[in-house]
């Protein structure tokens, strides 16, 4: 039988658009400090007639998952048609919004009108000061526990998200305590990224060694005492197709093979952090885009150079979490320039499987936005 | 139990697509996910809560080279196995 | 009631930076009391119907150091349906270090300084609505505006006599349309018979009109004129004119300094602006009645 993991992979070597997210706007309602969004972007905001007509290729073209990011997604004025339509035409709905204003009215409507498989939330520490002082907005710690208990009521599936930076390395335990206590999963990026339009400003509040070194004793802690006390872990469907794929391909992810990201102002590009131009909404439909881009066709070859890049780094390669799009972002547009946060990463969490005397099998599960 | 007179629907929680030669069935509210063949894929593309099973054979029918005999009997077993699934549920 | 909620049915989105989607591609080009205006995000019929109600403040060109706006859209049903009758309207306001945000009818806001100021409006209003959604936003850039640059924006009749103005402050029903038009009918011209703008310049303050204010319209909205006098206005039995203390003028001025004078971060800049104004003018309190003559008195007094 075949395993969707195969499907999934088949994704990837037939070039079978399945994941699309869409930045709907760059409109939000927080102001993060290490927020990746390029807000000098100029453009043509994509109208709401042109999402349906995007929606309607995306459906034919069968793309499963639809992921509507952001800025706050729900920020956008026509969220709700854009949303309502999505679920019409049979896409699994994905929400990347900071919970801020998920609540009530507005929570009640997000479930019975677009009716996501899920919501992931940003969760930026354990304390108010420490969120607050991301969010820069006052009180948005307290509003957000208020909000995710209000979207557990609701029956709403949720999953906390949270970058490890300097500023919350120390709170990892009790951010995962909350988490736990709210019934909700919490995952964790201890990769801090430049902004899209090449401000590496952000890259400031990157965490310490010792604090993702930290992160990952803890990461490995949780799992061996969720192993014993429930056995295998639940599988987690729906998974967005560049996350770890493991049957064998030739790529190193789905960038452009299997997804793509589209920001506000109907620009394509292979993923939401390798932004490198590959079509415009305004100029070209999205089945234009998807089968005579020669970017997009570049792009898929270089994730095959990326894969046989990586098989020099040995078992480290599986460590890395390389991400071509972070490699070009920092080097200036080398996807398949290996930075210090990846080798880094190799290397801390190499120290702690040591320090668990493991075989590193396991490649602990990051999805970076 | 299925026949050809059957009246079908999907399930509210399932969201699907075709890649074939499978198709991908997702149930949100579960969640879970299957992998299908391309029959049982097409079928349950074509399942809209007012044509019984027989009109599906019909439409399905001309994509597969087969006899329509061993065609029902395929497609009977598949829709009752997704009934079983809870993704599709009986209408009338 | 906390901020926003008289307008919004979720204040909690309320944009915490400038962005959004434009409403379109095309931008007005304003000159609003010695202060460029990059207007841009329009639609071309909101650019159209703009520069048209403010003909004569358009500088057609973009300024190089213009304070840049951007109109985004914004649902209707972001907003709550407000009865208008028997309302006063007024704006929520808020403030931060470096920034204001402001709540209204159809429309929200937010100023910025990062550092230099710049500003960005969500509206739902696209038609019909939008001239009076832009001029609240523009009034309180303005008032925002003036007092970065040392100035204020006035709730004033502003009133210009012999190449000087004076602007005649009072609260509402003091006067200062009847006043404005006894003015215009003794020859003098009138800047805006409800907000005026002071700027300093290297030879005291200035007034100007603003380009959204006030029912008369005559020659004297543009260009800029000394200062002469701060007047406390009100109405009476007979004409009569009496000296105002310092002290006095600065809280009037206070007190008619829209917006800016009820944001705690900047009303120290406020006082000094408007303790630099009245340190500069003439001060006086004049009662008026409602027959010709006022500026016989007028003109020989301040000028004394």
């Amino acid at each position: 039988m075949t395993t969707f993991s195969a499907v999934m992979a088949r994704t990837w070597r037939e070039n079978q658009l399945f994941s699309v997210l869409v930045e709907l706007t760059y409109r939000c309602n927080l102001d993060c400090v290490f927020c990746y969004n390029d807000l000098g972007l100029r453009g043509t905001p994509l109208s709401k007639a042109q999402y349906l007509k995007l929606l309607d290729d995306l459906q034919a073209m069968q793309v499963m998952n639809l992921i509507l990011s952001g800025g706050e997604p729900l920020a956008h004025p026509d969220f709700f048609a854009i949303g309502a339509a999505a679920r019409e035409r049979g896409f699994v709905v994905r929400i990347k919004s900071n919970g801020h204003a998920l609540s009530g009215v507005l929570a009640r409507r997000l479930r019975d009108e677009v009716d996501p498989y899920i919501v992931e939330i940003s969760l930026h520490g354990a304390r108010p000061e420490t969120h607050d002082r991301q969010t820069r907005v006052p009180g948005s710690f307290e509003r957000l526990l208020e909000n995710l208990r209000g979207l557990r009521a609701l029956g709403q599936r949720v999953k906390l998200n949270s970058t490890l930076t300097g500023w919350n390395e120390g709170e990892a335990r009790a951010m995962f305590a909350i988490a736990d206590d709210l019934g909700i999963p919490l995952q964790f990026d201890p990769e801090v990224t430049p902004r899209d339009d090449g401000d590496r400003s952000p890259l400031s509040l990157t965490a310490s060694r010792e604090g993702i070194r930290d992160l990952f004793r803890l990461e490995f802690e949780r799992g061996d005492a969720a192993e014993a006390a429930a056995g295998p872990r639940p599988v987690e469907v729906a998974r967005q197709a560049d996350d770890a794929v493991p049957v064998s391909t030739s790529k190193h992810c789905g960038a452009g093979s299997s997804s793509i990201a589209i920001d506000p102002f109907g620009n394509v590009y292979p993923c939401v952090q390798w932004r490198v131009a590959s079509g415009n909404l305004h100029e070209a439909s999205i089945q234009e885009i998807w089968s005579g881009s020669a970017a997009l066709a570049k792009v898929r070859q270089q994730t095959e150079e990326v894969k046989g890049k990586l098989a020099g780094f040995g078992k480290d390669a599986g460590l890395m979490n390389f991400c071509p799009g972070l490699a070009a972002s920092r080097s200036g547009g080398d996807p398949l320039a290996v930075y210090d946060g990846a080798t880094q990463r190799a290397a801390i969490l190499g120290e702690v499987q040591a320090e668990r005397k493991v075989i590193p099998l396991r490649v602990l599960e990051t999805s970076s936005r | 139990m299925i026949g050809v007179d059957t009246v079908l629907r999907r399930a509210k929680d399932v969201r699907h697509r075709l890649l074939p030669p499978e198709a991908v069935v997702i149930r949100q509210t579960v969640p879970e996910v299957l992998v299908l063949n391309d029959v049982a894929g097409e079928l349950l593309e074509r399942v809209d809560a007012r044509t019984p099973v027989s009109g599906l054979l019909d439409q399905v029918a001309p994509l597969y080279d087969v006899d329509r005999a061993t065609l029902e009997a395929d497609a009977l077993r598949f829709l009752t196995e997704l009934a079983e699934a809870g993704i599709v549920e009986v209408v009338a | 009631m906390s901020f926003g909620e008289r307008f919004l049915i979720h204040p909690d989105l309320f944009p915490a930076r400038l962005s959004g989607e434009s409403w379109g591609d095309a931008r007005l080009n304003l000159e609003i009391a010695g202060t460029s205006h990059a207007i841009e995000g329009l639609t071309d019929g909101q650019a159209a119907s703009m520069a048209e109600r403010f003909a004569g403040f358009d500088s057609g060109v973009p300024a190089k150091d213009a304070v840049r706006s951007r109109v985004f859209r914004m649902a209707p049903e972001e907003f709550r349906a407000i009865d208008t009758r028997g309302w006063n309207y007024d704006l929520d306001q808020d403030a931060g270090e470096t920034w204001v945000r402001i709540a209204g009818m159809r429309f929200v806001a937010r100023l910025a300084w990062r550092p230099d100021l710049e500003g960005a409006l969500w509206t739902a209003a696209s038609d019909v609505d939008f001239p009076g959604v832009l001029e609240n936003y523009l009034r309180v850039l303005a008032a925002y505006g003036l007092a970065a640059a040392g100035g204020a924006l006035l709730h004033s009749a502003g009133i210009v006599d012999d190449g000087e103005a004076s602007l005649f402050v009072g609260v509402s029903g003091a006067g200062k349309s009847t006043f404005s038009r006894l003015s215009l009918d003794e020859g003098r011209q009138v800047l805006s018979d409800d907000l005026n703008a002071l700027r300093p310049t290297t030879a005291g303050f200035e007034a100007l009109a603003v380009p959204f204010a006030g029912d008369i319209r005559s020659e004297a909205r543009t260009g800029a004129r000394p200062l002469r006098a701060i007047v406390r206005l009100r109405q009476g039995p007979e004409h009569r004119l009496a000296e105002l203390r310092p002290a006095a003028a600065v809280a009037l001025l206070a007190s008619c300094a829209p917006y800016v004078n009820r944001d705690p971060f900047r009303a120290e800049r406020l006082m000094t602006n408007l303790a630099s104004i009245v340190a500069g003018a003439e001060l006086r309190e004049l009662a008026f009645a409602l027959r010709p003559g006022v500026w016989s008195l007028m003109g020989r007094e301040v000028r004394a």
